[in-house]
């Protein structure tokens, strides 16, 4: 069982069976479906209890197994956005069962919490919480295929693209920075969920099992973030055949095979690989006389291998190693009077790798996972001639939860992780502002810091949590989680209670309250007397089952920020090293609200927030809007397959971000540069932006492959999206640097 | 890593966008702040001018407002006499000076009223040193390699000229000698470097002017051109 259903409720629904079983020494195939539609549901795990075999649905939906022993069989069944299912079928003398069609039921459809063995309590679900079927997006609209932009149409994500590219997941939830959430790939946090500050995720689709969207009030499982957290699980390769495909794109190139290793049915492997083209096109499509030059132009790659092994009916062990670098290198002719050191050249080069190591048990009343992962990380940043940042860490990082069903109505969870980073910071680079600088930062003035040092970042967390169900429609759960911070010699606990209440047989009421830290990270993690930024959120919502396959949800959350750092503008002065200040505080609060239907051959969903994100940087500052600050989100998406044929389109409509205006300017005499007057921060915004993306999927089957074409345009009628502002050399002109007006990508896929 | 981001995005802008470059001067600016000499030992008096200038070349007649602008958390501590377009700064008399170079003393403000109602405002640090230090050496503009002295010079309109500026003495090597231009005639190639070239691009009046950091010290030179 994959472990997220140790970690929050397992669904079970109803699970139908079918099968025709005239045929002799036949393998055992059939076919996993939607029990509403009746859609065939690819990426669905099928595993075999008895002998512990498991496959995975191709894109039709079909399992094959090739070789099981007759008799009565159990049959589990799991697939992202389902409830879990379970059966028994039973396969004739001679080896056969063909036409074996397994029913899921979908899981926002039922929202029954039934166990899928044993008697466990369940776990309340965070207001909020989404997850992402895979097959779904796979085909959404605007994202190229890429299955974590799928993120950014779910409510609660700021549609700003400058956000990303920091620590994290680059995403701006519920008004919190990117630096304040984390992603994690199987458990393990990873410095980047996407290339090129958000350009492409560095996971192929493919290889994910599921993508939990988590926006706040989540349980102590989950430590150093103050804002949401994305976790990506990535699933097991094929058990019973080889398969893969290769796919073209204007984007990248991709490969992926996976496939079972040796007869025991026990060993599989899945592997993958991308390069971008985008190096490729992009040079063309930059005018000659623009005055820049790519030396690299954006390229990127990523490389994925897994390899599973189940060595037990109830336990899997897993080696997964993941693999990516950007780079750009661009050389511009044109010279910024104003920022003479950040003119000509910017060089930049980011990678990461892990492995890990992990073991999923899969108990009667104890199931769990461990990991232990070893990875490093780089950074480098050259601009001009004279400045440069080089980062460079290994880290070594362990994590275990653990969960003990006690009962029906009492359950118990348990875990903690660790890790040990060092690094080499080789700089000679201004100390970035911190958020609310108001946008107009100096490269070229900021007084350079010189480090050439080793660093250290260990830590370490833990946890312990209980569920109770005290009746049937009533689940509480209370944890206690603790941090320890050794860089900043400080310690932090996190008390979080969440409640889930079945109002009426549709109507789901949850809450959650809890404290939730992190610690400095980033160029502010180069100092070492930094607190801890804390938050507390507080969480309301329910989902209501409005109708067969449409549910709605609504979700308000507030969230208190204390002791953010923030960049004292006298110390900025005098010792910017050391500039970084705990004096920071700040609210979020808003609304949610999403209706998703899943119909036969149709899903879709309508997303909407409206919120409010602002800060205090000091004790005698008045309070300001946040840089992310964006008041009205709304996503309307919808996909419909008609044969071969899926049509697709996504408008979404979002306010712009806040903005400071320039009201002036003061020439610098000595350095002949200008430095602009700046009005009052944050005081405008943006203008809003909307756009419209549409995708047409064709399939082609073949007796051994198949073939899928596919056409995805963002952004079809072109509306400008301003993403900023620039000024030309003394303030007194203002232009707009927009989004690209629009984008086609083109996709043809092979499957075997 | 946002900033790094907001970098690379300026850089791409930079090369993207249809904005006037300063050399350009396609409205009034401020080129430069003059002390002389650049740098005052304590007590010594020094002469300020201002260079403001359009495509038609150096703007007179303008209303000039010269301060002391201490930065936060400092004071005034030279004097300032202004008149009109010229002021006088007298600088410090106790003033720990640095042996290694010169030290900050005051603050220099200066707000110029255009025509249009609109202000144009500058700063430049005044400073001292135990021995004075004089303004760099500029003894005019090179046109194709020949020193510019006549006060009107006449170009050819679609022609492609090489302006370089002329010290004397020559700068050692090692020396941060740093040129901005500025012209009405024409497209500058490079505007902060020399040699650079000028493409005369129109007929008409208008002025060729180079302005020379070095040590901090500043000095200008112009030259009036006709493009026939």
């Amino acid at each position: 069982m994959a472990v997220r259903a140790t970690l929050r409720p397992l669904v079970v629904g109803l699970v139908c069976l079918s099968w025709l079983g005239s045929a002799v020494a036949e393998p055992v195939e059939g076919e996993v479906r939607d029990s509403q539609s009746q859609a065939p549901v690819p990426g669905a795990l099928v595993r075999d209890v008895g002998s512990g075999q498991e496959t995975t649905t191709d894109d039709f939906g079909r399992f094959r197994f090739a070789d099981l022993a007759p008799g009565p069989r159990e049959m589990r069944v799991q697939a992202l956005g389902y409830a879990a299912a379970a059966d028994e079928i039973e396969v004739a003398e001679g080896g056969g069962a063909t036409d074996v069609v397994l029913l899921l039921v979908p899981s926002q459809a039922t929202g029954e919490i039934i166990e899928v063995t044993g008697e466990r309590a369940r776990v309340p679900t965070a207001p909020g919480r989404q997850e992402l079927d895979r097959t779904e997006i796979a085909v959404l609209p605007g994202t190229r295929s890429d299955a974590l932009q799928s993120l950014k149409s779910l409510p609660g994500v700021a549609a700003v693209e400058a956000a990303g590219g920091g620590p994290g997941p680059g995403l701006v939830i519920r008004g919190s920075a990117p630096e304040d959430s984390k992603g994690n790939i199987d458990g393990i946090e990873v410095p980047i969920l996407y290339h090129f500050f958000g350009f492409q995720s560095v996971l192929p689709t493919e290889l994910i099992d599921g993508i939990e969207y988590l926006p706040g009030g989540f349980g102590v499982e989950e430590g150093r973030s103050t804002g949401g957290v994305i976790n990506v699980t990535t699933r097991p390769g094929r058990a019973t055949e080889m398969s893969g495909h290769a796919e073209v794109s204007f984007v990248n190139v991709s490969g992926f095979v996976e496939g079972p290793i040796g007869d025991s049915g026990k060993l599989h492997y899945s592997l993958g690989f991308r390069r971008s083209l985008i190096d490729a096109i992009l040079p063309l499509a930059v005018p000659d006389d623009s005055g820049l030059t790519f030396t690299t132009a954006p390229r990127y790659y990523d490389g994925q291998a897994r390899i599973d092994w189940l060595a037990t009916e109830r336990d899997r062990f897993t080696v997964f190693a993941i693999l990516s670098n950007d780079l750009l290198t661009l050389i511009s002719e044109e010279f910024d009077p104003n920022e003479p050191l950040a003119s000509g050249k910017f060089d930049n080069e980011t990678g990461f790798y892990r492995v890990m190591t992990s073991w999923v048990r899969d108990g009667e009343n104890i199931d769990g996972r461990s990991i232990v992962s070893i990875g490093q990380d780089s950074l480098r940043f050259e601009v001009g001639s004279e400045r440069y940042l080089r980062l460079d860490g290994i880290r070594l990082e362990t994590r275990t939860d653990w969960s003990f069903a006690a009962s029906k109505w009492l359950g118990f969870r348990a875990g903690g992780d660790t890790r040990l980073a060092t690094g080499q910071v080789d700089s000679l680079f201004p100390v970035p502002p911190a958020e609310g600088f108001g946008g107009q930062f100096n490269f070229s003035l900021a007084e350079p810091v010189r480090r050439n040092e080793t660093t250290t970042d260990n830590l370490a967390g833990a946890y312990v949590a209980t569920d109770v169900h005290p009746t049937e429609a009533t689940t509480i759960t209370a944890g206690l989680r603790a941090d320890y911070f050794a860089r900043f010699s400080s310690g932090t606990l996190s008390p979080r209670v969440a409640l889930e209440h079945d109002i009426t047989d549709r109507v789901t009421g949850r809450g959650a309250i809890g404290h939730y830290t992190r610690p400095a990270n980033g160029p502010e993690a180069l100092s070492t007397d930094l607190d801890p930024e804390r938050a507390t959120q507080y969480v309301l919502g329910s989902d209501v089952r409005v109708l067969e396959g449409v549910t709605a949800s609504l979700s308000g959350f507030y969230t208190d920020l204390r002791q953010l750092v923030t960049q004292d503008p006298t110390l900025a002065q005098m010792d910017p090293a050391d500039a970084y200040v705990n004096t920071g505080s700040g609210r979020t609060f808003g609304l949610e609200a999403l209706v998703r239907v899943r119909r036969s051959d149709f899903f879709g969903w309508l997303a909407y927030t409206i919120s409010r994100s602002d800060r205090v940087d000091g004790p005698s500052e008045s309070r300001r809007l946040f840089d992310y600050d964006q008041t009205h989100n709304i996503v309307m998406l919808a996909s419909y397959k008609l044969g071969k044929w899926r049509f697709g389109g996504r408008w979404q409509l979002a306010t712009g971000i806040p903005s400071t205006p320039v009201v002036g300017s003061i020439y610098q005499s000595d350095l002949n540069i200008y430095v602009p007057v700046l009005g009052e921060l944050n005081s405008e915004r943006l203008p809003t932006a909307h756009q419209l993306d549409v995708r047409i999927d064709r399939e082609f089957r073949f007796d051994n492959w198949d073939l899928s074409v596919y056409l995805d345009i963002t952004n079809v009628y072109a509306h400008p999206k301003v993403l900023a502002y620039q000024y030309n050399f003394d303030f007194s002109e203002r232009g707009e640097i927009t989004d690209l007006p629009i984008v086609p990508a083109l996709g043809v896929r092979g499957s075997f | 890593m946002r900033p790094a981001l907001c970098l690379a995005t300026a850089l791409l802008a930079s090369a993207c966008n249809d904005f006037a470059s300063p050399g350009e001067l396609a409205s009034p600016q401020i080129l430069g702040i003059a002390s002389e000499p650049a740098v005052l030992a304590p007590g010594q008096d020094a002469a300020l001018s201002i260079l403001v200038a359009d495509e038609t070349g150096p703007l007179d007649d303008l209303v000039i407002e010269w301060r002391l602008v201490p930065p936060p958390g400092q004071e005034n501590r030279g004097e300032l006499q202004a008149s009109g377009a010229s002021a006088t700064y007298r600088a410090p008399v106790n003033i720990e000076t640095d042996p290694a170079g010169p030290v900050f003393a005051d603050q220099l403000g200066v707000a110029v009223a255009l025509d249009n109602g609109e202000f144009l405002l500058a700063q430049k640090a005044l400073l001292v040193a135990d021995v004075p230090v004089d303004n760099p050496p500029l003894v005019g503009i090179e046109i194709d390699g020949q020193l510019i002295q006549d006060p009107d010079v006449a170009l050819t309109t679609g022609s492609e000229i090489q302006i370089d500026v002329r010290l004397d003495p020559e700068p050692d090597d090692d020396a941060e000698v740093r040129v901005a231009w500025y012209t009405g005639i024409g497209e500058i190639d490079l505007e902060r470097r020399t040699p650079t070239t000028i493409a005369v691009e129109r007929p008409g009046i208008g002025p060729i002017i180079a302005v020379v950091r070095q040590d901090g010290g500043i000095a200008w030179s112009i030259v009036d051109t006709r493009a026939e």
